[in-house]
């Protein structure tokens, strides 16, 4: 391969770049333009609370404890009124099934009486086997309407918390009832000399309840991210995004640079070149290169908008670690995957109407597979293993190693050696098809 | 003429495509020597630019020899390919360059210096009219125009042979009067050419020797003069090719 002509070949391609002034911004733009979108709307999503319709005919203790705790939950704000009036069970129906809103609970009328009479009767049973009582009230059902397009992820998060809350009031009113008849229950079952021993307050064990309650955690939990390198900050939706999409906008070089190739050939000029004394080694390397440098460009624009740009919005500035070695090989691995993969399928595609669809559509698949779109833990067992094959995931898992895992150039150099790895066979398989087809009848 | 004096040798040429039963060279041979200009003309189909491929070391034939400045084209094809020039049918440019550029470009993937360089695109710039238009992206060029730029990017090295895939294919009469008054110009100065077009008149004009090829095979090959001559009642080198190859439509 010449040097001369490698360097010539390169300054043809960015020439032809660089003249196409439309297309370059769009190359620069759009994907900043996605990662700022998706950063915003994925940060948004897991920010913003859920406005849930809450009607609350029932009006008593159960509805009043049932408000209290969906309060305490961050993710959740209730809805209880429109345009200053309280809403109305067939309101809240309406609403939900004009999407106008995802969710609705209603607690029916005769809720707090017939729960507080099923919470007695259960302690009773419980502290009385023996006696018989008159079966209460059936408890009438809380009701909770779902928008049909909600996803099955956030209809599970309401319902989540809804279990909660249900599972907090029962709790509660179940101790509550005990506790009432605990003195009845000692002052059946102890003697009176050691009854008349006891405190006070356990023969009144009602008063206790606002103590036991109090503060209902007993339990704490603490969040902390579990990496090899020990701890490190938390996460944030835009340092999760930033290069997870930064890599799904990368590999849409493949798109101009699998266009160039077809293009190239469908004019003739590519053919022009095979009986030139150049190879067509040189030819595609001097296309990665080019391209590879727009891919480095396009990063730092990335980049600077995680930086600069997403702030401005009030999410968290990107940061992008202080290991700047490792960063850039995987960054270059992750553009050296895309472009070989750009140049195999410019070499084999036939039109470019067939790369204009085959390009994006097998990017996002690879995006979807990769975990970008969906993280792999979430998707079925049988789907992982292939999750693994996708150069996307390469490139998500080596920046996370960095950015999330606290990771160093040793961490990174399995994906950053697949990516690469990646890149050389996509590109030979391309130089070896293109020779392989040229002098052949 | 089959020595060691000649330019290009070809023998016994053979080739069949995959996807077809006849073949489209069936053992053709032909010899070409310094500064001839020669004609290659034959109905669709008839393994005009199958021939051409071949002797531009696009495609390799079954087989055959083919030897081109004394080296063996299908067993060395790179090396031929800096002695040889190639016009294409098609309008083989970068749009988006301006003509200088597109020269530059090729010029330097032909190996030239710089300076060389700089100096063949001046003169060949100036040669076919587009001096002027030297910084004009070829977007923006006429048909005649773009004819002529693809054509000095064929010659910009100065090969010794040069194979021409009807270069004047749709363009004014101006532009393809210019082109052949140049071509003759630059064979006169000894460069060698092959020359293939539909139009026979242009061929009849400008070459001094006429091979004409059907179904892979030459059925003819002698000067214009001498092939009209052969035929009763030809008084073109058209007439005499109408009557050789047939009347009836090729696909």
């Amino acid at each position: 391969m010449s040097g001369t002509k490698l360097i010539i070949s390169i300054a043809k391609e960015l020439l032809l770049l660089v003249r196409d002034r439309a297309g370059m911004a769009l190359l620069f733009v759009m994907p900043a333009f996605l990662v700022i979108v998706i950063t915003l709307i994925q940060d948004k999503v897991t920010t913003t609370s859920v406005n849930v319709l809450f009607v609350d005919i029932d009006r008593g203790e159960v509805g009043a404890e049932i408000r209290g705790l969906f309060k305490r939950i961050d993710t959740i704000h209730l809805i209880e009124t429109l345009n200053g009036e309280q809403l109305s069970a067939d309101q809240a129906q309406v609403l939900v099934a004009a999407s106008k809103f995802q969710f609705a609970v209603v607690l029916p009328q005769g809720l707090s009486e017939a729960t507080s009479e099923a919470a007695r009767l259960t302690a009773t049973k419980n502290l009385f086997p023996d006696r018989r009582e008159p079966a209460g009230p059936a408890v009438p059902e809380i009701l909770v309407w779902f928008d049909p397009t909600v996803h099955g992820s956030f209809r599970a998060a309401v319902r989540s918390a809804l279990d909660q809350v249900v599972v907090g009031v029962e709790t509660r009113l179940l101790v509550e009832k005990s506790l009432a008849l605990l003195p009845e229950k000692l002052t059946a079952d102890l003697p009176p000399a050691l009854l008349q021993a006891m405190p006070r307050p356990v023969l009144n064990a009602k008063d206790l309840l606002p103590q036991l309650f109090g503060n209902m955690t007993l339990i704490p939990v603490r969040e902390q991210f579990s990496t090899a390198m020990g701890f490190i900050k938390q996460p944030t939706a835009v340092q999760q995004n930033v290069p997870a999409w930064a890599i799904f906008g990368i590999f849409f070089i493949v798109v101009p640079l699998a266009g160039s190739l077809i293009k190239e050939r469908e004019s003739g000029t590519l053919m022009r070149l095979k009986v030139f004394p150049v190879s067509y080694l040189t030819i595609i390397a001097g296309k990665i290169l080019a391209y590879a440098l727009v891919c480095v460009i396009q990063f730092a624009v990335i980049l600077l908008a995680g930086m600069f740009i997403l702030p401005l919005f009030g999410l968290a500035a990107f940061e992008p670690g202080g290991q700047p070695l490792p960063f850039a090989l995987m960054m270059l691995s992750v553009i050296a995957a895309a472009c070989g993969y750009g140049v195999l399928l410019g070499t084999v595609g036939r039109t470019y109407e067939q790369i204009a669809v085959f390009a994006p559509v097998s990017i996002v698949i690879g995006a979807a597979l990769g975990g970008i779109m969906v993280p792999i833990y979430a998707l079925p067992d049988f789907m992982r293993p292939i999750c693994l094959l996708s150069p996307l995931y390469w490139g998500q898992s080596g920046f996370y190693d960095l950015l999330l895992r606290a990771g160093d150039l040793r961490s990174i150099l399995p994906e950053a050696a697949s990516l690469l790895a990646f890149g050389m066979v996509t590109t030979m398989a391309a130089y070896l098809f293109s020779t392989k087809k040229s002098r052949r009848p | 003429m089959t020595d060691n004096h000649s330019l290009l040798i070809a023998g016994d040429l053979f080739l069949t495509y995959a996807e077809s039963d006849a073949p489209a060279l069936n053992g053709i041979s032909l010899t070409l020597c310094p500064g001839e200009l020669c004609g290659l003309i034959g109905p669709n189909g008839a393994g005009k630019t199958t021939l051409l491929s071949v002797f531009t070391t696009l495609l390799r034939p079954q087989r055959g020899s083919l030897s081109i400045a004394g080296i063996d084209a299908l067993d060395n094809p790179a090396a031929v390919r800096g002695k040889i020039g190639f016009v294409p049918q098609d309008l083989a440019l970068y749009d988006r360059l301006t003509g200088l550029e597109n020269l530059g470009y090729f010029g330097r993937m032909y190996g030239l210096p710089r300076q060389q360089l700089k100096e063949k695109a001046k003169y060949y710039l100036e040669m076919f009219g587009l001096y002027d238009k030297r910084n004009r992206q070829v977007a923006a060029y006429s048909g005649g125009m773009k004819r002529r730029i693809n054509l000095i990017i064929g010659i910009i090295h100065d090969p010794g042979l040069l194979f021409l895939d009807e270069p004047t294919v749709g363009i004014d009469a101006q532009s393809r009067h210019m082109i052949l008054e140049k071509l003759a110009a630059l064979n006169h100065e000894q460069m060698a050419m092959i020359y293939t077009s539909h139009y026979l008149e242009e061929v009849q004009s400008l070459c001094r020797r006429v091979v004409i090829i059907d179904e892979g095979r030459i059925i003819a090959e002698d000067t214009p003069q001498n092939l009209i001559a052969q035929a009763e009642g030809c008084g073109s080198l058209a007439e005499f090719f109408l009557k050789k190859t047939g009347e009836q439509l090729r696909e």
